[in-house]
């Protein structure tokens, strides 16, 4: 076969990627883009005229910069832990070779999914709160003495956020490692490298696109949480997308909260393309 | 044989930590079922009573049926749509030569990372002047919006440890793009489908931001539905609702499960 | 090559048709049609059955028009903007409580001028019922609430000194971060000795001072009445500021809780015309029943808020009766939070008031 045939195979040229991601483009063209580009010219502008006022107040007050830090380590808090927790179990999940046990784990994964998150944040509150099962389990073990305090706080914040963001780390890694050829992980082996040095030099680093999309997930979503730090945490818990709510819908600031948006989606791509340069993935979505 | 041993306390100890993080994602959802049935008119654990009448409430209470028949069957268009949409494009970005590729990347995932009050905002007056509020083509539309970028994020790493050759091999056998695709391709990313349609469906089954502008005043979804009833009081029949939906998935991935088995004993799979 | 590119374009054509196909006739109708229904933006829960059964049922009956209560969660001012922006008036009505947000969404033009030739039944309303902007429908009351079994009858507070007391009065409590923090502010004023009259304009560094004594031991801040109501009920908290209406629940449900009418007061909430509504004069109608007496009885016996109209007491049963804010027993001791002197200062300065305490409550 001649190389063309292979690269029309690899590749689709300008006019089929065009049409193909055509669909979307106009959705999103129409419905998305087109709105959002009437909304944040409006950041730009005080009392009607052109002014930087909005981006000014972000910085001046510096509730909002502390604000946003706090919800990019909160993000990058749970991030690290569902990747922690996740990758192992997306390993044995792929790696099972017991199909039945396989597919229970999986319901497990999804199972969570299938409540709405207002009621697993409350199932969190039941377990965590002073009188609740935690509690209830770490007395009547003798661990403690005192109830501790579990709730409201960041702990919980995390606790929760972590237990919802779970699946979406745990999916993607598992559908790229189900997908990758055993025969090179056995080659491997055969060569003579031990269990885990065949993981850390041949699974793991073929997996890199799954985690790529698992820590893309698991951030992006964490950073637009509110619904779960508010029911959990307390105000210490206060994240960047409450205060934009709060410009909206009580304040009617749509301009301050516009401005806010786009600082905030600035720092997401920044802190995106810091983590892709520094893990290297930046080398693997190139061709 | 201490390589062996090692490996066998490795596999211990990896089993014992998957297990652990089994049991911390399925406790809180397994407490949801027992305070479903409580008697008492708010959540509480352990479960006071026990009543069925929350769960008659969402089964027979049309302020509770017909919002979740409406939101089951935007979420199924939803995912419907995105899968589509978004595998198109997943492909367009991983295997076209087109310039500023990262930038489309980007911009395809953007609605993940503007809040979403902020979008619903913006959109309104886009929706109403197509007169789309209060529509389930609106709803799926804007839905779709946030839906496709589960799909891109998941699809595109299952397209980049791609093995190729199956493909070429198609080819080579003279099946066109389409049907390479179709009977080829679609098999094997397979797990990224079903994880992404997963992620659709849910995501439009919970949200409630959107649908708060969007809906109009004449429909209603289940999660409006939820929100509007713990307003006063953390009532059961959400936890009923979300019990009814754990009985679902598990029916359904059992049912599937099943399917497999009967596959592959007629000896149609791998 | 012609062949995939021809397939992609069908398939494109393929996802729009089944896109339109699923508009049945008249789906595009909805939005700007003009309509001959009422919509008023409601609470959802336990208040919009009230006003379902107090006002709108009977109005429908009365007047033939009929009326439909919709609800927007939290987003009521985005909501109500982002239809202003488009002038896509999907409501007529709106039912807010704070009256510094609800000016400012009058001043952004939302809201249409309450018209009082068609609402000329406000005489016996409570003073303050009848703004510019709106009317109110009720009061919503801001108490203190304590814990039977924490505090028994000779060891129980009395006051907002008491709730901001932490050794005599010692235990987790529970404050809301709801929005409209001028309240809390003003409370932890009251507790230092300041009467009400001179809490505004805020002395904020006094104010947070008082608060941070008392933040620590603050374990619930609430941002829903279920939270609140949870909170009491699981004896989370077991001193709070509450409003009345949320004790009420609580305790209907078996919460162990005491309310406190001591130093308590009151928000008025209003029912406002959505401006460019376009059943405005219908709109006014509504208005104008939600006044009547027998009905504002009706609606405090289900949901237990008092009415605007303290004529509405004599239809309430006896034991109903001398609980409401407006029985002449009553009406003396509680105050209008919003009538206080210079109260127009926490309307003209929302937007500080609300950064300064995202700031102090942050940290």
């Amino acid at each position: 076969m001649n190389l063309t045939q292979r690269e029309s195979i690899h590749h689709y040229s300008l006019l089929q990627s065009i049409l193909l991601a055509c669909p979307l483009l106009i959705l999103l063209g129409i419905f998305y883009l087109y709105p959002l580009l009437s909304l944040f010219p409006e950041s730009l502008t005080h009392n009607g005229s052109f002014s930087l006022e909005h981006y000014r107040h972000f910085f001046r007050e510096p509730l909002y910069g502390f604000i946003l830090f706090r919800t990019v380590r909160i993000a990058a808090y749970v991030t690290v832990i569902c990747f922690i927790l996740g990758y192992p179990v997306a390993y044995v999940m792929a790696y099972m070779k017991n199909r039945k046990l396989s597919n229970l784990l999986m319901l497990c994964v999804l199972l969570p999914f299938f409540t709405s998150i207002l009621v697993r944040s409350y199932a969190w509150i039941v377990i965590l709160q002073t009188k609740g099962l935690l509690n209830s389990f770490l007395l009547s073990m003798g661990l403690i003495e005192q109830p501790l305090s579990f709730l409201y706080n960041e702990i919980a914040v995390i606790i929760g956020m972590v237990h919802i963001m779970l699946p979406f780390m745990i999916l993607p890694v598992y559908s790229v490692l189900k997908n990758l050829d055993r025969n090179l992980l056995r080659a491997a082996r055969n060569l003579g490298a031990s269990a885990l040095k065949a993981f850390f030099k041949v699974t793991f680093p073929l997996s890199l696109p799954g985690v790529g999309s698992g820590v893309m997930f698991t951030f992006i979503l964490s950073l637009g949480f509110f619904i779960t730090p508010a029911l959990l945490g307390g105000p210490k818990t206060l994240m960047i997308s409450t205060l934009i709510e709060q410009q909206i819908n009580r304040l009617l600031n749509w301009e301050f909260a516009g401005a806010i948006s786009v600082i905030l989606l600035l720092t997401t791509i920044v802190v995106i393309a810091v983590f892709d340069k520094i893990v290297g993935l930046d080398k693997i979505y190139k061709e | 044989m201490s390589q062996q041993q090692n490996g066998k306390v490795g596999k211990f100890i990896l089993g014992t930590f998957v297990g652990i993080i089994f049991i911390f994602l399925v406790i809180p959802t397994i407490l949801v079922v027992p305070m479903s049935f409580t008697e008492t008119r708010y959540l509480v654990f352990p479960p006071e009573g026990f009543s069925l009448q929350w769960h008659q409430e969402f089964f027979t209470d049309k302020r509770w049926v017909e919002p979740t028949i409406f939101s089951l069957k935007l979420a199924s268009l939803t995912t419907v749509v995105s899968l589509v949409i978004g595998t198109m494009a997943s492909l367009a970005l991983v295997r076209g030569i087109i310039p500023g590729k990262r930038i489309g990347h980007l911009f395809f995932l953007s609605p993940m990372m503007i809040p979403l009050i902020v979008t619903a905002f913006a959109v309104y007056g886009m929706f109403a002047n197509l007169r789309l509020i209060g529509t389930l083509p609106g709803l799926v539309i804007a839905h779709t919006i946030i839906g496709v970028p589960y799909v891109i994020l998941v699809i595109m790493a299952n397209l980049y440890r791609f093995d190729t050759s199956l493909e070429l091999a198609a080819r080579n056998l003279g099946a066109n793009a389409f049907k390479t695709f179709m009977y080829v391709t679609l098999p094997l990313i397979k797990p990224g489908i079903i994880a992404a349609g997963v992620f659709c469906f849910i995501e439009s089954l919970d949200e409630l931001v959107l649908v708060l502008f969007l809906v109009g005043t004449t429909k209603m979804t289940l999660p409006l539905r939820m929100f509007s009833e713990i307003e006063f009081r953390i009532a059961p029949t959400v936890a009923a609702a979300s019990t009814v939906f754990i009985v679902a998935a598990i029916g359904t991935i059992i049912a599937l499960s099943f399917i497999e088995k009967k596959e592959k004993s007629m000896g149609l799979k791998e | 090559m012609r062949k995939k590119t021809v397939t992609v374009f069908f398939i494109n054509l393929l996802i729009g048709f089944i896109v339109l196909s699923l508009t049945p006739n008249g789906t595009f109708s909805a939005a700007h049609a003009e309509r001959d229904h009422l919509v008023v933006q409601t609470w959802g829960g336990k208040l919009a059955e009230a006003q379902q059964k107090a006002f709108f049922e009977p109005f429908t009956k009365e007047t033939g028009i009929k009326v439909i209560g919709v609800e927007a969660g939290t987003s009521v001012g985005g909501k109500l903007a982002a239809m202003q922006r488009s002038k896509n008036i999907e409501w007529d009505i709106i039912t807010a409580d704070y009256e510094s947000y609800n000016t400012k969404y009058y001043n952004k033009g939302f809201l249409e001028e309450v018209d009082y030739n068609i609402v000329d039944n406000t005489g016996d309303l409570v003073p303050n019922s009848a703004k510019k902007w709106g009317v109110a429908q009720y009061l919503e009351g801001v108490c203190l609430v304590y814990n039977t079994k924490a505090f028994p009858e000779d060891k129980a507070p009395k006051s907002y000194k008491d709730f901001f007391d932490v050794t005599k009065f010692p235990g987790p409590r529970a404050m809301h971060n709801w929005g409209g923090p001028t309240d809390n502010l003003s409370i932890a004023l009251m507790a230092d000795g300041v009467t009400p009259d001179q809490c505004l304009p805020l002395d904020f560094d006094r104010a947070f001072k008082i608060m941070d004594k008392v933040k620590p031991h603050v374990r619930v801040w609430y941002t829903s009445g279920a939270q609140l109501v949870q909170a009491l009920l699981d004896e989370e908290a077991v001193l709070a500021i509450s409003t009345d209406g949320r004790a009420k629940s609580a305790i209907s449900m078996g919460a162990p809780i005491k309310i406190v009418w001591n130093q308590s007061f009151y928000y008025l909430a209003y029912n406002c015309v959505v401006k460019g509504s376009p059943m405005k004069d219908e709109a006014m109608k509504l208005l104008k029943f939600c006044n009547r007496p027998e009905q504002q009885a009706i609606f405090t016996q289900i949901i237990g808020y008092t009415g605007s109209n303290p004529k509405a007491i004599q239809y309430l049963p006896a034991e109903l009766q001398t609980v409401q804010s407006t029985h002449p027993d009553n009406i003396d001791k509680v105050f209008n939070i919003m009538a206080i002197k210079n109260a127009q200062w926490s309307v003209d300065n929302v937007d500080t008031v609300d950064e300064k305490w995202n700031t102090w409550i942050a940290r």
